[in-house]
C-alpha cells in the first residue's frame, strides 16, 4: 500500500478516521486535563510553597533579629557589668568626653556605630558621635520603658534617615544608675545577609511621622524599591491576607512583618518572594509536559494510522475480493496480512469464494450442458455464436454454422425404445466430436438436432467439413446385435454471407438442413432461394388451411382400366387446389410441404371423407366404382386412421371393398412394424390395400408378405421405357409374377401409349392407369367418361 | 543582741521624759496591694533630737547570697556589720553618694563595721553576685519604721507634736520628697498615714545557678 492510499484510508467517516480521531481526542483530553491538573496543583503548590517560605522566612528573620539583639545586648553587658565602669558611672566621676570615648571604643569592638550613655532621667550623658547631644532627652524612651521591664531592650529605630538595630541595657550599681545604648546600622548589607539565610527578598520600611513609608534597607533591585513604599501605602496593604504585590511587571508574594510598632516610627520588614522565580521550575515542567503531550499525540496518530492500516487494508482487500466476485471473477484468492482474526476472516472469505465458484461452475454446467450427451446445449451454443460473431465482426473474419439432424431418428426411438434412442444420441455426439475435434465446437441443439460452429470457415470450407461429417456416419453405429445405419442431413450457413446475426444464421442453417432433407441430399449450403421458398411455404400453410374450409381443395379421379378388355376397374382420387389468384397449384407444390409441417394429417382424413362421399354418390347414381386414396408415411404413423376410415364408410353405408388405400413403399419403411399393424387393422375393416410406387423404395419382401396387400402399383419409371428396355420389362415381369404368386393384382402407372399397354398385357399385368385412357377428371366428367365406356365396373382380379 | 536590748532600754528611757504616741502607716501600690519593705520616716517639726552618744550598731547579713534584710532603715551615724553567713566570700560595695564603700572579699564578719553618717539611700551590691541588691536607708530622724508583708508599719514612741512624714520604697517611681506630708501626734497619741505608691518593676539580674546544687541556671 502506498503512502497515499494509507492516508486515503482516513477519509471522513471511515473506520480509520474514527479510530484516529477517537484516540487522538482521548489522548489529547487526558493530557490536556493532566496538564490543567498539574498546572493547578503546581500553581497551588507554588503558592503554598511560597507562603511556607514566607512563613519560614518570617521565623528565620525574627530569630535572626532576636539573635542579633541578644548578641548586641550581651556585648553591651560586658561593658555595663564592668566594676570600674559601673563605679565610674555611678559615681559620675568621669567627664562626658572620657565616657563617650570609652563607649565608642567598646562599641567599635562589637560593631556598633552608636554608643550612648543615658541617665535614669533619660537624658544623654555621653554620645560617641559627639558632645552636641549631651544633655538632650534620649529620643527612644520606649526602648528604655521596655528595658525597665525586661532588664534589657532592643529594637529598630530610625534616626537621621538611617536605621539602627538598637539595644539598651542598664548600668547596675546594682540598681540602674544609667542606660548604655548601642546601635548597629541596618543597611542593604544587613538585608542581604538576611536574604542569604531566608531566601527571600527583604525590605525594611519605616513609617515616617509624615505618613509616608521610607525604605531603610532592601535587597530589591533599586528600580523596584520606590514601588514598595507606595504599595504599602495602599489600603489594606498590611493585611496578612493581602499577599500579592506587583513590582514592575513581576508579582511578588509578600509578607509584611511588623518589627517595631511602639514608637512614633513603626518599622516593618517586607519579606517577598518573586512568583516568577518560584514558578520557574513549574513553568519548565509545564513546557516539558506540553512537549510530552505533542510527542504522545504524534505517537498516537502514528500508532492509530498503523493500526488502522492493519485493519482497513485487509478489509479493503476483502472488499475488493467481494467486488470481483460480484463481477463474476472467482479466480483471485485473497491474501491478507494482519491480525489473526482478520487472517481467519480472510480465510473464510476465500473458502466462501471457492464454494461460490464451484457452485456457479456446477450451475453453469447444468445450464449450458446437455446432460444426456455432455455436449453444450443450445443456450451455450448461441452464446458461442454471439461471441464468435462479435469477434468476426471486429476481426473481419467469417463464421460458419452447421446444423444437422438424424434421418429417421423418430423411427429408431419409437421402434427400439427411448433408451436405445438416447444411446444413439450419445454415440452420434461422440462421433461428431471425434470428427470436429475442436473442443466445444459441437453442441446438441435439441431432439436429434446437432450444431457445429466453425470459426473462420467460408461456405466452401464448411461444406467440406460437412461432407466429412457425413462420411463419418457412413459406417453403421454398432448398437447391440443389430448395427444401425444413421444418416445425417446437414445445413450450412455462413456469417457474414448469409446472415448478420446469430438468430439469422441459425434460421439459415435450419432452412438449408430442411432443404437437404427434402432434396434427399446429405449436405446443402444455404442460398437466398431457400429463404424464398420457405417463406412461400409458410404463406402456403395458412392458405392451405383456408382452402380446406372454402372448397378450393377438390378431388380429381383418374380411372384404372383392366388391361384385358379395357373395362374401368377403379379410380384414383388425386387432390387439386384451385387458388383464386394463382390458379391451379400442382400437388407436388404443396403436398411435400404439408407432409413436412404435419398438416398432411389434416388433409388426408379430408380426402378420405370426400372420396368416400363421392363414391357413395356414384353408387347412388348407379355407378359402382372403387376409389383409391393416397396415404402418406405420416398418416401411417398418426393414430386414428382406422377410425377415420370406418367413420367415413359407415356414414355413407359404403362397402369397405369400394375403398382402396394406396401406401408408398417409403411410408411403410418409415416404421415397418407399425405399418404392418395398421394395415392389418385396415384389412380387418375390409378396405383394399395397395402398394404405391412399387420398386422405388427399399422394400423388404418379408414385409410385403406381412402387409395384407391386395394390389401392387408399378412405378411409372419402370413403365415408360418398357417397350424398348428389356431390363424394365424383366423387372415388371418379376414384379407381376411376384404379385400373382402372393395373390395380389398388379396395376401399372403412367401408361401413355397403346404399345406399352400391349407389352403390359403380354407380361400379365392386370390393370393400367395413364393418359392413354384418361387424365384425372373432376367427379362429373369422370361419371360422364364412365358412362361412355358403357362397361360395368368390375374388379379385375 | 545584748547591744539591741541596751539600746531599746535606753530609748524607752529617753521617751519616758515626754508623752509618746504612735504613727500607724499603711502603704499600698497602684493596684491597692500592700507594699512591703517600704520605709516611713517622721521628722519632727520641732527639730531633730540629738543623735545618741553611742552610735547604734546594725546588722545586714548575707544569707544564701542575698542581703538580709533586703531593706534596712538605720539612724544616721549608726554602724552596720555585714556578717557573711554563706560559706563563700562576698565583696559588698556601694556607689551611693550617701555612702561609697567597699568591703574586699571576706568570709565571716569583717573586723570593723561601716559607719553611715550621711542620710540617704545606700544601695548595696556584691561585686561577685550581681543579683544581690540591698538597701540601707539612712534616716536623719530616729522615728522610722519598715512595712511588713501586710504593708503596715508602726512608728512607736513618737512624742506628741507635728511631724513631716514621708515614704520610700526601692521601686517607687516618684521622688521620695513628693510623699512628704504633715501630721500631728497628740490627743489619744495615735496618728495614721496611708500612701499609695506607684512602683516600677525591679531591675535585677537573675541569680546565677548555685555551684553546689549544679542547677541549670
Amino acid at each position: 500500500m502506498t503512502e497515499r492510499s494509507a492516508w486515503s484510508s482516513l477519509r471522513a467517516g471511515s473506520l480509520g478516521t474514527r479510530i484516529l480521531v477517537f484516540f487522538s481526542a482521548l489522548l489529547a483530553s487526558i493530557l490536556g486535563v493532566s496538564l490543567a491538573v498539574v498546572d493547578t496543583i503546581n500553581a497551588r503548590g507554588a503558592h503554598a510553597q511560597i507562603k511556607q517560605e514566607l512563613a519560614v522566612g518570617e521565623k528565620v528573620f525574627r530569630r535572626l533579629v532576636d539573635q542579633r539583639n541578644r548578641q548586641l545586648a550581651q556585648a553591651a553587658e560586658i561593658l555595663t557589668r564592668d566594676y570600674a565602669f559601673r563605679n565610674a558611672v555611678a559615681m559620675r566621676n568621669l567627664d562626658a568626653g572620657t565616657v563617650a570615648s570609652l563607649l565608642g571604643n567598646h562599641g567599635s569592638r562589637i560593631g556598633a556605630s552608636v554608643a550612648e550613655l543615658v541617665s535614669p532621667e533619660r537624658r544623654l550623658i555621653a554620645d560617641n558621635r559627639g558632645v552636641a547631644r549631651v544633655g538632650e532627652p534620649f529620643p527612644f524612651g520606649w526602648l528604655l520603658d521596655q528595658a525597665e521591664v525586661d532588664g534589657r531592650a532592643a529594637g529598630i529605630v530610625v534616626q537621621d534617615g538611617r536605621a539602627y538595630q538598637m539595644v539598651a541595657v542598664p548600668v547596675l550599681a546594682p540598681t540602674p544608675v544609667a542606660w548604655a545604648v548601642f546601635g548597629i546600622v541596618v543597611d542593604d548589607a544587613t538585608a542581604r545577609e538576611l536574604q542569604s539565610l531566608s531566601g527571600l527578598d527583604v525590605s525594611l520600611m519605616a513609617h515616617a511621622p509624615g505618613g509616608a513609608w521610607t525604605m531603610v534597607a532592601s535587597t530589591l533591585d533599586p528600580a523596584l524599591r520606590a514601588q514598595v513604599g507606595s504599595a504599602l501605602a495602599a489600603p489594606h496593604a498590611l493585611d496578612p491576607q493581602n499577599a500579592d504585590m506587583m513590582l514592575g511587571d513581576a508579582q511578588y508574594e509578600t509578607l509584611v512583618v511588623s518589627l517595631e510598632d511602639n514608637g512614633a516610627t513603626p518599622v516593618v520588614a517586607v519579606l517577598q518572594r518573586s512568583l516568577d522565580e518560584a514558578l520557574a521550575p513549574f513553568r519548565r515542567l509545564h513546557a516539558i509536559l506540553i512537549v510530552l503531550l505533542l510527542v504522545g499525540l504524534g505517537l498516537a496518530v502514528a500508532g492509530s494510522v498503523v493500526i488502522v492500516r492493519g485493519v482497513t487494508r485487509p478489509v479493503r482487500a476483502l472488499g475488493a475480493m467481494t467486488q470481483r466476485i460480484e463481477e463474476g471473477d472467482y479466480s483471485v484468492p485473497v491474501a491478507v496480512e494482519g491480525a489473526d482474526e482478520l487472517r481467519e476472516l480472510a480465510r473464510r472469505f476465500d473458502l466462501m469464494r471457492e464454494g461460490i465458484a464451484a457452485r456457479q461452475a456446477e450451475i453453469l454446467r447444468l445450464a449450458y450442458r446437455d446432460s444426456l450427451t455432455g455436449l453444450p446445449n443450445r443456450t451455450r451454443f448461441r452464446q458461442w455464436l454471439d461471441e464468435a460473431l462479435a469477434a468476426a465482426r471486429s476481426g473481419g473474419g467469417s463464421v460458419s454454422l452447421l446444423t444437422m439432424n438424424l434421418q429417421r431418428f423418430r423411427h429408431v426411438n419409437e421402434t427400439l425404445g427411448h433408451a436405445v434412442g438416447d444411446d444413439v444420441l450419445r454415440r452420434v455426439s461422440r462421433r461428431l466430436a471425434e470428427v470436429v475435434r475442436v473442443e466445444d465446437a459441437a453442441a446438441r441443439l435439441g431432439g436429434d438436432e446437432f450444431g457445429v460452429r466453425l470459426d473462420g470457415a467460408d461456405p466452401e470450407t464448411a461444406a467440406r467439413v460437412a461432407e466429412r461429417i457425413v462420411q463419418a456416419f457412413e459406417a453403421p453405429i454398432a448398437l447391440g446385435p443389430q448395427p444401425l445405419d444413421m444418416r445425417l442431413a446437414v445445413g450450412v450457413a455462413t456469417f457474414p454471407q448469409h446472415a448478420e446475426d446469430t438468430e439469422g444464421l441459425l434460421r439459415c442453417a435450419d432452412a438449408a438442413m430442411h432443404a437437404a432433407k427434402e432434396a434427399k441430399l446429405d449436405v446443402m449450403v444455404y442460398d437466398a432461394s431457400l429463404r424464398e421458398r420457405r417463406e412461400q411455404s409458410l404463406s402456403l400453410l395458412s392458405e392451405l388451411k383456408r382452402a380446406m374450409e372454402t372448397g378450393e381443395l377438390r378431388l380429381a379421379y383418374q380411372p384404372k382400366v383392366a388391361v384385358r378388355g379395357g373395362a374401368p376397374v377403379g379410380a384414383e382420387a388425386l387432390i387439386r387446389w384451385v387458388h383464386p389468384e394463382r390458379g391451379r397449384i400442382a400437388p407436388d407444390q404443396f403436398i411435400p410441404f404439408a407432409e413436412q409441417t404435419g398438416f398432411i394429417r389434416t388433409v388426408t382424413p379430408w380426402v378420405i371423407r370426400a372420396a368416400v362421399a363421392q363414391c357413395a354418390r356414384w353408387r347412388d347414381g348407379g355407378l359402382q366404382v372403387p376409389v383409391s386414396v393416397n396415404i402418406s408415411a405420416q398418416d401411417l404413423l398418426a393414430p386414428g386412421l382406422v377410425e377415420v376410415v370406418t367413420g367415413a364408410l359407415s356414414r355413407h353405408e359404403l362397402p369397405a371393398a369400394l375403398l382402396c388405400l394406396e401406401i408408398t413403399e417409403t411410408g411403410v419403411m418409415a416404421d415397418p412394424p407399425r405399418a404392418v399393424e395398421l394395415l392389418a387393422g385396415l384389412h380387418a375393416v375390409g378396405v383394399r390395400l395397395s402398394m404405391d410406387d412399387f420398386g422405388t423404395g427399399y422394400s423388404s419382401l418379408a414385409y410385403i408378405k406381412q402387409l395384407r396387400l391386395n394390389e401392387l402399383k408399378i412405378d411409372r419409371s419402370f413403365v415408360g421405357n418398357i417397350v424398348d428396355d428389356s431390363k424394365d420389362r424383366a423387372i415388371v415381369l418379376s414384379a407381376v409374377e411376384l404379385a400373382h404368386n402372393l395373390g395380389l393384382s398388379v396395376v401399372a402407372e403412367g401408361v401413355e401409349s397403346q404399345a406399352v399397354l400391349e407389352v403390359l398385357r403380354s407380361l400379365g399385368c392386370d390393370a393400367a392407369q395413364g393418359y392413354l385412357f384418361s387424365p384425372a377428371l373432376e367427379a362429373e366428367p369422370f361419371a360422364d367418361w364412365l358412362r361412355a365406356q358403357q362397361v360395368p365396373a368390375a374388379a379385375s382380379a | 543582741m545584748r547591744i539591741l536590748q541596751v539600746l531599746a532600754i535606753a530609748a524607752l528611757a529617753a521617751a519616758g521624759a515626754a508623752r509618746a504616741g504612735t504613727i500607724d502607716v499603711r502603704i499600698v501600690d497602684g493596684h491597692g496591694a500592700p507594699v512591703a519593705d517600704a520605709v516611713v520616716v517622721a521628722v519632727p517639726a520641732a527639730g531633730l533630737p540629738p543623735l545618741p552618744a553611742r552610735p547604734r550598731v546594725e546588722i545586714v547579713d548575707q544569707v544564701d547570697k542575698e542581703f538580709v534584710p533586703r531593706v534596712k532603715p538605720i539612724l544616721r551615724g549608726s554602724l552596720v556589720q555585714f556578717p557573711n553567713k554563706d560559706n563563700i566570700r562576698h565583696q559588698v560595695y556601694s556607689f551611693s553618694p550617701a555612702k561609697n564603700f567597699e568591703l574586699p572579699l571576706y568570709a565571716g564578719t569583717p573586723a570593723s563595721p561601716v559607719t553611715f553618717d550621711k542620710p540617704g539611700v545606700v544601695t548595696l551590691g556584691c561585686n561577685i553576685h550581681d543579683w544581690m541588691v540591698g538597701y540601707i536607708y539612712v534616716a536623719e530622724s530616729p522615728y522610722f519604721a519598715k512595712t511588713g508583708a501586710d504593708g503596715k508599719a508602726t512608728i512607736a514612741n513618737v512624742p506628741d507634736g507635728a511631724y513631716t512624714v514621708r515614704a520610700w520604697h526601692p521601686q517607687m517611681s516618684a521622688d521620695e520628697s513628693q510623699t512628704a506630708r504633715r501630721l500631728t501626734v497628740g490627743g489619744d497619741g495615735r496618728a495614721a498615714a496611708d500612701w499609695s505608691l506607684a512602683l516600677k518593676p525591679e531591675i535585677r539580674i537573675p541569680r546565677a545557678p548555685d555551684a553546689d546544687t549544679g542547677g541549670p541556671y
